[in-house]
């Protein structure tokens, strides 16, 4: 297994090279093995053919000798072996086969009878054997015999192995060193590709390309990485993009901005310098959202996104945290006064009108501000107490900014608990209802009632205008609206059913619940569940309802109207300074803002816009209904101004159920809306 | 009885006797008839043949004897007798003539003479001839080869001029194992 490994952790091109290698040597192995033994094959045939030649020559030259008896002669011509260092001794046999002449290296003997020669060669003992009939025309006249040794044959075969074996190993080396070159060369692309591989693998960096100038195989590859990596590196752009910058208005987002704000209080500890966290919330935006829909919401806040990029210095940055909520990063800050301005201006700037799809909006931003080191030591205690700060804003009116401050974290655990008390009290329907008749000019008949929302928390009475906009906030409040529908028309029902005189239930609906497309059947599934006639269901809603959203909710308010349900504008004169919706949408009843009421007998430009709204409201056939009149003289100033409808503590504070049916039953029977009108 | 006997007994002796005596001249006749040539003829009688095989003598457009080597011997009857049957069917060179014996005296050509007795050159038999003497006591003018004694074997002298005279090729092979003059 280790050898295993060993062997996969070996260099690819290492592998392949000895490999190439490894199949060079068998058939350098074979052509080294031919070459020897055909070498040897040669030296040997050569060697015996030396020895043929030789006792040929010995045959031919030894005749005469034989012949002549001249052993002299014959001991001689025997005695040129000599130079043949190979042969061992020569023999001459005459006819009669006896030794005739014979020649014997030093230190060899004659060990092999004349009887065993055959004619071939005998090898034995390492020596070779060789004998031929010394004939002269057909006379037989003797022998020659020839015994040569091997040790040339032997010193040959050590010097062939000693050459094939450098031929091979030099062969070997160069073969190796050729491969090494030609695949160094070959597969320089290929270790490139590894090395860019390696590179991407090891730093996640995808810019890297390489030449892909080539037309073979190699360079399909490099194509194909290349394209690879651009696809990466797009694909990697996007993802940053996507993980790091808001979609809707490319801005960086909270994990961006948590980086950025990390390494800025990293810059701020080390220069000792200030840095700013501004926290924008935009104010009414959800209006706006729910009434005109998420499209103008989204060109709203890029338009709010440019205005910010604009405002920034080269130093800040902004992103946007989610929602309507936007966050502003000031560095280098050296005084207070430098936040400031740049506070002002952006609030100042967002507070101008914006046009989006023909839409004229208005909209304003509460801002939080909290600052390194002083606010906190890290981005997240800062943005924790920006948000604080913010919503401290918030809560002192619209377009504001705060500083934070210590105190702010009990106010703020204070709203986070009652973030989690409201959650409870809808689970739990730990809401009720009261109810603030509202009386004809005259003071005895009783119309309706107007049905508020009340709510307790261990025992204390917290005011509709401290949890109503957490409820929004929380998105609790279509849930919330929906069941003070219910309950109302309940409610009034139940009345009815008691004998008690017929009234109209006034109930507030926010825009969001009147532009939710379920809004009719809402309505109608209120009044059907509990059986109550829409002509004594009455809906408010503020001018902000038709604010932004004039032209989707005249059909819904149409389609409500026709069915039998009353619609009045609230808090008439504080909002929208276009009455044009006042004749466009089908509004039957204005109920006159009790700042308005308020001043009666103490500002008669007060009156006079009174007085204008009633004058208006009659002249469109509205009946009109004053708020929060609290005594005789501004009820008597508003019977001469011929207003129809009297709401307010001069009659009768909110009352709860019974009180509300005790209310009716001491009051008179009242007056068909219609009559009071007429 | 004893008589006869006796003389039987001493016919028997005397025939025994004569029939010996007989048998003793007879073989005494016939080895004297037969008188073996010496070793030392015997050899010169086998290197003269032995000289046609490698002496080659120029080729001439005579009819069919003339295809035969002739060796004219002017020697003992013994020695002519001898070579004649040693030579007999014998063939040798290229072109594997025949060699034959004659008396020097009645060939009318020859290609190799011996002699042992002194000379003078004589006519046409002699051209071409190699002549071959038996010592080198004795002189002939044309001699081309002599034998001597050396160590207690023969031997031969073979005079360079001579023989190239007679026009023949002779073997190196012989002109190895002879003592050049």
């Amino acid at each position: 297994m280790k050898k295993n490994n060993r062997v996969k952790k070996i260099n690819f091109f290492h592998k392949q090279l000895l490999s190439v290698v490894a199949i060079n040597i068998l058939p350098l192995l074979i052509m080294s093995g031919l070459l020897y033994s055909n070498a040897i094959t040669d030296y040997k045939a050569n060697l015996l053919e030396a020895m043929d030649n030789e006792i040929n020559l010995l045959v031919s030259t030894s005749k005469s000798a034989l012949l002549f008896d001249d052993q002299d002669a014959a001991t001689e011509l025997l005695s040129a072996l000599k130079s043949y260092t190979s042969t061992r001794y020569a023999q001459l046999y005459d006819a009669n086969g006896a030794v005739f002449a014979e020649y014997k290296r030093p230190g060899q003997k004659i060990d092999m009878p004349i009887e065993q020669f055959n004619g071939e060669i005998i090898f034995r003992n390492n020596n070779f054997y060789l004998s031929k009939a010394i004939m002269m025309d057909e006379d037989h006249l003797g022998i020659a015999v020839i015994s040569a040794d091997t040790n040339s044959l032997a010193m040959q075969k050590s010097h062939y192995i000693l050459v094939t074996g450098w031929a091979f190993l030099g062969s070997l080396v160069l073969a190796y060193l050729l491969n090494w070159k030609i695949q160094k060369r070959f597969t320089a692309p290929i270790s490139e590709l590894i090395g860019l591989v390696g590179y991407v693998a090891k730093n996640k960096k995808y810019h890297k390309r390489l030449d892909g100038g080539r037309h073979d195989e190699i360079g399909d590859l490099i194509l194909g990485v290349n394209t690879m990596l651009d696809t990466i590196e797009t694909h990697e752009q996007q993802l940053y993009n996507r993980a790091n910058y808001d979609e809707l208005t490319q801005l960086p987002n909270r994990h961006l901005l948590m980086e950025r704000l990390d390494h800025a209080i990293d810059i701020a500890g080390r220069n000792k310098s200030e840095i700013a966290v501004l926290f924008l919330d935009l104010d009414r935006f959800k209006v706006i959202n729910d009434s005109l829909g998420h499209g103008i919401g989204d060109e709203l806040l890029l338009q709010i996104s440019e205005k910010l990029v604009g405002i920034l210095r080269k130093s800040d940055s902004v992103s946007r945290w989610g929602g309507d909520e936007f966050v502003m990063l000031l560095e280098n800050i050296e005084q207070v006064e430098d936040i400031e301005l740049i506070v002002n201006k952006v609030i100042l700037e967002l507070s101008k009108p914006a046009i989006v799809s023909g839409h004229l909006l208005h909209i304003t931003t509460s801002v939080g501000i909290a600052r390194f080191p002083q606010d906190g030591k890290d981005s997240l205690s800062l943005l924790k107490h920006a948000d604080i700060s913010m919503y401290q804003a918030k809560s002192q009116g619209v377009g504001q900014f705060r500083y934070f401050k210590s105190s702010m974290l009990n106010k703020s655990v204070y709203r986070l608990r009652m973030e989690m008390e409201l959650h409870n009290a809808v689970e739990n329907e730990d809401f009720f209802l009261m109810y603030q008749p509202q009386l004809a000019i005259d003071g005895e008949t009783v119309v309706g009632f107007e049905a508020l929302i009340r709510w307790k928390l261990e025992g204390r009475l917290i005011p509709p205008d401290e949890f109503l906009p957490i409820v929004e906030e929380i998105g609790l409040m279509h849930r919330v609206s929906l069941w003070v529908l219910k309950q109302a028309c309940q409610q009034n029902m139940s009345w009815q059913n008691a004998g008690l005189p017929l009234i109209k239930m006034a109930i507030n609906l926010p825009p969001s619940f009147v532009m939710h497309q379920q809004c009719f059947n809402n309505i109608a599934s209120a009044l059907a569940g509990s059986g109550l006639e829409p002509e004594y269901l009455e809906i408010e809603l503020t001018e902000n309802t038709f604010l932004n959203a004039r032209s989707t909710a005249g059909p819904i308010l149409q389609t409500l109207r026709d069915l039998g349900v009353s619609i009045a504008i609230d808090d008439f004169g504080t909002g929208y300074s276009c009455m044009s919706y006042l004749q466009d949408l089908p509004i039957g009843t204005i109920k006159i803002d009790g700042s308005f009421i308020n001043g009666l007998g103490l500002s008669r430009a007060n009156e006079g816009i009174v007085q204008s709204i009633i004058t208006l409201g009659k002249s469109l056939n509205m009946t009109i209904v004053a708020e929060c009149v609290e005594t005789e003289q501004q009820l008597n100033i508003l019977r001469d101004m011929e207003c129809d409808i009297i709401q307010g503590y001069f009659h009768s504070k909110p009352l709860d159920f019974d009180e509300a049916a005790n209310f009716l039953t001491r009051k008179k029977k009242p007056l068909r809306l219609r009559s009071i009108k007429n | 009885m004893l008589f006869l006997r006796t003389c039987r007994r001493r016919f028997a002796k005397a025939f025994k006797a004569f029939a010996i005596g007989s048998v003793c001249l007879l073989f005494c006749l016939a080895t004297q008839a037969e008188a073996p040539l010496s070793k030392e003829d015997k050899l010169k009688a086998a290197y003269l043949l032995n000289f046609t095989k490698f002496i080659e003598w120029p080729e001439s457009d005579a009819d069919e004897r003339q295809k035969t080597i002739r060796i004219c011997i002017a020697s003992s009857p013994k020695f002519l007798a001898f070579l004649n049957e040693m030579v007999r069917n014998i063939r040798v060179g290229k072109l594997q003539r025949a060699v034959n014996a004659l008396p020097l005296s009645t060939a009318k050509q020859c290609e190799l003479v011996y002699t042992r007795q002194s000379g003078t050159a004589n006519n046409e038999k002699l051209h071409h001839a190699v002549v071959v003497v038996d010592s080198p006591e004795v002189k002939f003018p044309t001699t081309s080869i002599v034998f001597y004694e050396k160590n207690k074997k023969l031997r031969f002298e073979i005079d360079r001029d001579n023989i190239s005279k007679t026009q023949v090729v002779v073997s190196s092979e012989l002109m190895k194992l002879a003592k050049i003059k």
